[in-house]
């Protein structure tokens, strides 16, 4: 297997490093080092300066606010920038551009292009997703939020959930049913939903560790747009699900950067709480060491996969299994280590509930509990369960029978 | 069976006790655990089986997850049964060291011979085993409700296999933990003790790693019952070493004298 | 009859140390102390003088009823035997496994057979196997095919088993057929003679070269009628009987052996601190094991139905097993496999790999458990 980016890939890399440098204040050391107020603040005055200078969305064509540049250059600025601990742009963008900037372009006409790129490009907007509803979790497909047509407007009533920094949200993009006549996976719709809107309300749902990160999302004769529909209608399920693969492509090269990073602090506390010669945590920091090592393969493998063929397979599955797994099993370590000390919280708290704390980020107890406790346990759950991951890998990779479905399709 | 010269509780006596303990553990009052158990004439019962008694006032502590304060005054009793000497309250310190808080809150550190230390510790370590037993036991039955009664593609999400294997698993752990707290209490040696924290520390962490997987993202909010059981798993678990730790340490004694005890005999 | 005081039979625990003393003092019992199998063929053969000693002595007969040639007393009598047997490092002889499983069944369901067979089976003149799975029935045991037919005053056997464990050694078999019509109420189950013509028995060589199961393949052996086992189509409800024998009475024997297996392997090998925390999980699961089967122990002996929490027996079994020979395997730092002295170890290791597929999968066992002990729907 050759590592080596093209040197196309290398130039372009010089050019992130270039701007980070001349960008990012003299004394960084990562989002972590900021406290999350501070950290909100710089996220958004950062973002700014990312849109000016092109540095979102850089595979986007050039009228829409990129630069048409390829994937591996997406790739390759992810990298760069979680090397240098700096945030690729703001959390709620994961949504807004990562999944509905991109699906735009795939699947917009001109003019919803043209209305709504700039809005995301810039940061003004800020759109979140809709899809789990209280009944629709794994089988997302089962969803009930009911669209009908009026005239040229959708009306719409149901409940979504999980909706991730719904409360930040200018608007909300939606799957909904469309056609109720059709089967299950067809009949669904993809709708653009702005707030404020008179039938749509935002509630927030504090989790285990006491924040509001997630919101129900409540439609009541909610009236939208026909014409906000991405895609063709009743469509709307292939319209979500054509782009997945690309994030995870994307998320394959930058996880093991963050995950080294988090073992590295890992290795840090073994040293602070003096147990860097215990050979029980020296096995254990081992087999960190491995798993993150392999990570970074896999996820070698996954990105090589993604930008030849433009798509991603069912090894999305494996990756997602490993690192949420290797994950859960890291950050008990570092419980461990704090001891009898982890049962006091202090210090800063987790700015984002997925994943490893930011680059940075001190070993305080407050850290490592909330991201056991939140991140690190609710990572085999998101985006499709550790269950339904090996049910993926079962019968697509290995192509072991298929559980007989007793429901219509 | 075995030749046993203790007296038991009988199993209906026991079903009452569970009941008032119950009630007890969780009523909001501001009275002391002690007075609140007086009253149910816990003494007597405590006399007549206090193996039986404090595995089951732990058990149900944490099945209720309870925040009353039994350890301290439990350990008490025990510093008292063991030196004459009486206290309200008692929490370990570092090895040969106490606290002792007497009945108007006064606290003040004794040292005391390694034995009666070691005594101490064993006892706190049974006692917080049991609870973990209780919380084991609770995610794993509460689990099992929700997955009957959650449906996705047009199945109770208790069908799936991959679900009833994992709370399968748990279940097993967590009989056999519970083996290991009725024997530490009958046969009052640290060794057994140690070895049934230390299954009970890894049993309750599972048994709750198992049940949010089946709770979903539901598991996660605030509201929920689930994340109360599981961070006070991690802290009881920390309390007397943790089970990755013990399992270190049993082993290393099991290395070091080349003996491996047999706990239990017919 | 055997010279035993009276009291050694009050409890399981001073016949234990009557055992003891018997075995550490007699004479006749030392070439038996410490003995590792070369092979399974060899341990067949050596330890027939040993299950005959016991025998002849009286100590096996303890936990047997009379009328079947034994001493009376229950299971626990037993169980107290093979605990004294591996903690003086006595090899258990194999026919011993088979005892627990089959005998309490010829006792409920015929025993007439008991009564005639039963003592040269425990002295060891008689050797027994199990006869049950198929190639195209394993897991799903009820799709059996194998055909029991009337013949005059009995019956012929057509079919094929498989997985029968020391097939090759033993004279008869016990063995489940289809009597009758499809699924579990055309089964009858019955103990046919091996040395027959009708029936031909084939070893299996497993993946460490020893032969522990065999192939039998069936062609008109005969079956006289006093040899069924229980009623004609009768055989599911024989099989789920023979359960909980299987998963109680083995899981009590095992956790003999794993404990012995780890002192053992402590000797044998330095310290190293690297393996403590293995060594520790290994005998936590032990531990765990080992009263939960005492209780088991118990119950059979109180002679209580055991119910679907046998399948825990399984599940507690399987880990406490695989705990312990990772622990050994690990401990021994490659001298398992490579070293020609423990030979007889690495076959026990080998055949361990086992434990999660036999006597009903783990799998099968975690799904009993989900369904029938917690309650969770079915689909």
């Amino acid at each position: 297997m050759d590592l080596r980016f093209p040197d196309e890939a290398e130039a372009w890399r010089a050019e992130v490093r270039s701007f980070l440098a001349a960008n990012l204040p003299a004394d960084w050391r990562g989002l972590g080092a900021l406290d999350r107020d501070e950290a909100e603040i710089f996220s958004n005055a950062w973002r700014r300066t990312l849109a000016e200078h092109r540095m979102i969305g850089v595979t986007w064509p050039v009228e829409y606010g990129g630069r048409g540049l390829t994937k591996l250059h997406q790739v390759v600025l992810a990298q760069e920038f979680a090397l240098a601990g700096a945030p690729i742009y703001r959390i709620a963008d994961t949504t807004n551009i990562k999944m509905l900037g991109n699906t735009l372009l795939a699947w917009g006409t001109e003019e919803q292009k043209a209305r709504y790129m700039p809005g995301i490009v810039s940061g003004d907007a800020t759109w979140v997703q809709g899809y789990s509803e209280p009944e629709a979790g794994s089988d997302l497909a089962g969803l009930k939020l009911r669209a009908e047509r009026d005239g040229d407007d959708w009306v719409l009533n149901g409940q979504k959930i999980w909706t991730s920094r719904g409360m930040d949200g200018t608007g909300v993009f939606t799957l909904a049913r469309t056609d109720p006549n059709a089967s299950k996976h067809r009949g669904i719709s993809f709708i653009l939903c702005e707030l404020p809107n008179p039938g749509i309300e935002v509630r927030p749902i504090r989790t285990l560790t006491g924040d509001d990160e997630f919101c129900e999302v409540f439609y009541t004769d909610a009236r939208v747009p026909v014409a906000n529909t991405i895609g063709p209608i009743d469509e709307g399920w292939k319209v979500a699900n054509s782009l997945l693969g690309l994030e995870r492509g994307e998320e394959a090269a930058t996880n093991p950067i963050f995950f080294r990073a988090e073992l590295d602090r890992i290795v840090q506390l073994a040293r602070d709480v003096g147990r860097a010669d215990d050979p029980v945590i020296r096995d254990r920091l081992a087999w960190c060491h491995t798993k993150v090592e392999i990570m970074r393969i896999l996820g070698y493998r996954i990105l090589t996969q993604v930008l030849r063929d433009g798509r991603i397979g069912p090894e999305a599955s494996i990756s997602k299994l490993y690192w949420s797994e290797y994950h859960q099993v890291a950050t008990e370590l570092a419980i461990d280590l704090l001891g009898a000390q982890a049962m006091v919280r202090e210090g800063r708290k987790p700015f984002k509930h997925f994943r490893a704390d930011e680059p940075g980020a001190a070993n305080s107890t407050n850290s490592w509990i909330d991201v056991l406790l939140m991140n690190a346990r609710s990572g085999t759950v998101y985006a499709g369960t550790s269950q339904v991951q090996r049910n993926i890998i079962a019968e697509n990779i290995l192509d072991l029978p298929k559980e007989p479905r007793l429901e219509r399709p | 069976m075995r030749n046993d010269t203790r007296t038991t509780l009988d199993p209906d006596m026991i079903d009452m006790l569970r009941s008032s303990l119950r009630h007890v553990l969780t009523d909001e009052s501001t009275r002391p655990l002690a007075d609140r158990l007086a009253d149910l004439g816990w003494k007597e019962v405590v006399d007549t089986d206090p193996a039986t008694a404090l595995r089951t006032l732990f058990e149900i502590k944490g099945d209720t997850l309870s925040g009353a304060d039994a350890l301290g005054p439990s350990l008490a009793s025990k510093y008292s049964e063991l030196t004459g000497a009486s206290s309200a309250s008692v929490s370990i310190g570092r090895p040969g060291h106490l606290t002792l808080v007497d009945g108007s809150g006064a606290e003040n550190e004794v040292s005391v011979d390694e034995a009666t230390w070691a005594a101490l510790q064993a006892h706190g370590r049974w006692l917080v085993a049991c609870e973990l037993v209780g919380i084991g036991r609770h995610v794993i039955a509460s689990a099992v409700e929700y997955t009957k009664d959650r449906v996705q593609y047009g199945k109770p999400i208790g069908v799936f296999q991959a679900l009833q294997h994992r709370l399968a698993s748990a279940h097993a752990m967590v009989v056999g933990a519970g083996h290991l707290i009725t024997e530490a209490g009958l046969d009052g040696d640290p060794w057994t003790a140690t070895v049934a924290k230390c299954m009970a520390g890894q049993t309750a962490e599972f048994a709750c790693t198992q049940a949010q997987q089946c709770y979903g993202a539901i598991g996660f909010t605030f509201e929920h019952e689930f994340p109360a059981y599981l961070r006070r798993t991690y802290t009881l678990d920390r309390m007397f070493g943790d089970w990755r730790t013990l399992e270190h340490e049993i082993g290393s004694r099991l290395q070091a004298t080349r003996l491996v005890p047999r706990i239990g005999s017919l | 009859m055997p010279a035993l005081a009276a009291d050694t039979f009050a409890t399981p625990a001073k016949y234990a140390a009557a055992l003891a003393d018997f075995l550490a003092s007699d004479p006749r019992a030392q070439p038996y102390v410490g003995y590792r199998a070369p092979s399974l063929e060899h341990a067949a053969e050596h330890l027939r003088g040993f299950q005959a000693l016991i025998f002849d002595e009286g100590w096996s007969r303890l936990g047997w009823p009379e009328s079947a040639g034994g001493l009376g007393g229950d299971p626990r009598f037993r169980a107290a035997m093979f605990q004294t047997l591996w903690d003086l490092d006595f090899q258990i002889p194999e026919p011993f496994t088979t005892l627990e499983i089959l005998v309490p069944v010829l006792l409920v369901f015929a025993p007439h057979l008991a009564d005639e067979l039963l003592p040269g089976l425990l002295r060891g003149d008689d050797t027994w196997a199990q006869a049950f799975s198929e190639p195209d029935a394993g897991s799903d045991l009820a799709s059996l095919r194998t055909r029991l037919e009337p013949d005059g005053d009995g019956f012929r056997l057509y079919g094929q088993k498989v997985w029968s464990t020391f097939g090759h050694l033993s004279r008869r078999s016990v063995l489940l057929a289809r009597s009758g019509g499809p699924g579990h109420k055309g089964l009858t189950m019955v103990l046919v003679d091996l040395d027959q013509d009708g029936a031909d028995v084939r070893p299996i060589r497993a993946q460490d070269g020893e032969n522990h199961f065999s192939e039998i393949f069936l062609d008109g052996a005969y079956v006289p009628r006093e040899r069924v086992i229980g009623e004609l189509g009768q055989g599911w409800a024989v099989a789920m009987y023979m359960l909980q024998w299987e998963r109680g009475a083995w899981g009590w024997l095992q956790q003999g052996r794993f404990h012995k297996r780890l002192e053992q392997m402590l000797a044998w090998a330095p310290t190293d601190e690297r393996h403590s925390a293995s060594i520790g999980h290994a005998y936590t699961l032990a531990a765990a094991l080992r009263l939960h089967t005492r209780d088991t122990v118990e119950r059979l002996a109180r002679e209580e139905s055991l119910g679907p929490e046998v399948s825990i027996d399984k599940l507690l079994l399987i880990d406490a097993e695989t705990a312990t020979w990772n622990t050994v395997r690990e401990h021994l730092g490659g001298r398992l496999e490579t070293d020609p002295d423990f030979h007889w170890l690495f076959s026990e290791y080998m055949f361990s790999r086992a434990a999660p597929i036999y006597g009903g999968s783990l799998e099968i066992q975690r799904t009993l458990v989900a369904q029938r002990v917690l309650g969770m729907p079915r689909d």
